[in-house]
């Protein structure tokens, strides 16, 4: 069954999440902090397999969300 | 850590101006699919017969092109000034609560990615009393196609930048 609070709560929190990490990543920037995205590719290099599992989940999510 | 650039370094302005751009749209979208959906009352499509206004296979290349800008995107950053030697006390003190916030963020995210996907496998096997996110996902993608498109560009843009960071040299 559709629901409208079911659409409001997926948008808000997958989109609000999103918001999150990126205004965290601009406060890092502004301290002068590493940028996020180079943290997060240390752990993918010490941790191959783990960052291919996530870039999988993403690509298949995209293709099955949109590409049915 | 102090918080100074490094002598020569640019001002951060163009790396502040795109993710405070990136913060802006997605807080658009956040207030257009809030007003959206509470609009609605009813289905606004049928999920038997999605109708699609744009090819899938567009929408998935345009979003793997984001993908990639993200990646691009990522060679405007600046690496941080931190010292490779801790300093004193105060700049390990900051460097530990660095790092709690970074492995509290990517903790939660995955977290959220695991509660997110354990709800759509529960929700596809109880489809008449839950929609599984696919459907409102394919159903935005029906009935507001353009902002829907938009949403998956700038994540795969975040996830291009963050995941397909470029190796600094040393």
């Amino acid at each position: 069954v559709f629901t409208r609070i079911g659409l409001l709560l997926l948008g808000v929190v997958v989109l609000g999440s999103f918001m999150a990490i990126v205004l965290l990543d601009m406060w890092f920037e502004v301290k002068h902090w590493r940028p996020l995205g180079e943290l997060v590719a240390s752990w993918s290099r010490r941790y191959p397999l783990f960052s291919a599992g996530l870039a999988l989940v993403f690509g298949a999510m995209l293709g099955h969300f949109f590409w049915p | 850590m102090t918080g100074r650039p490094l002598p020569g370094r640019e001002p951060e302005a163009i790396e502040i101006a795109l993710l405070g751009g990136i913060a802006v749209v997605l807080l658009i979208l956040i207030v257009w699919i809030a007003t959206a959906s509470l609009a609605l009352h009813l289905a606004p499509c049928d999920p038997a017969s999605p109708k699609s206004q744009w090819p899938g296979a567009v929408t998935v290349s345009v979003a793997l092109l984001f993908f990639g800008l993200g990646r691009l995107a990522a060679y405007w950053r600046e690496p941080g000034d931190e010292p490779a030697q801790l300093i004193d006390e105060t700049a390990r003190k900051q460097r530990v609560l660095k790092a709690a916030i970074v492995q509290g963020a990517f903790t939660g995210f995955l977290l959220l990615t695991a509660v997110l996907l354990t709800y759509e496998t529960l929700s596809l096997s109880n489809f008449d009393r839950f929609w599984p996110i696919t459907l409102y996902v394919r159903c935005a993608n029906e009935i507001a196609a353009l902002p829907t498109v938009a949403a998956a560009c700038v994540l795969s843009f975040l996830l291009g930048h963050w995941l397909w960071f470029p190796e600094r040299r040393k």
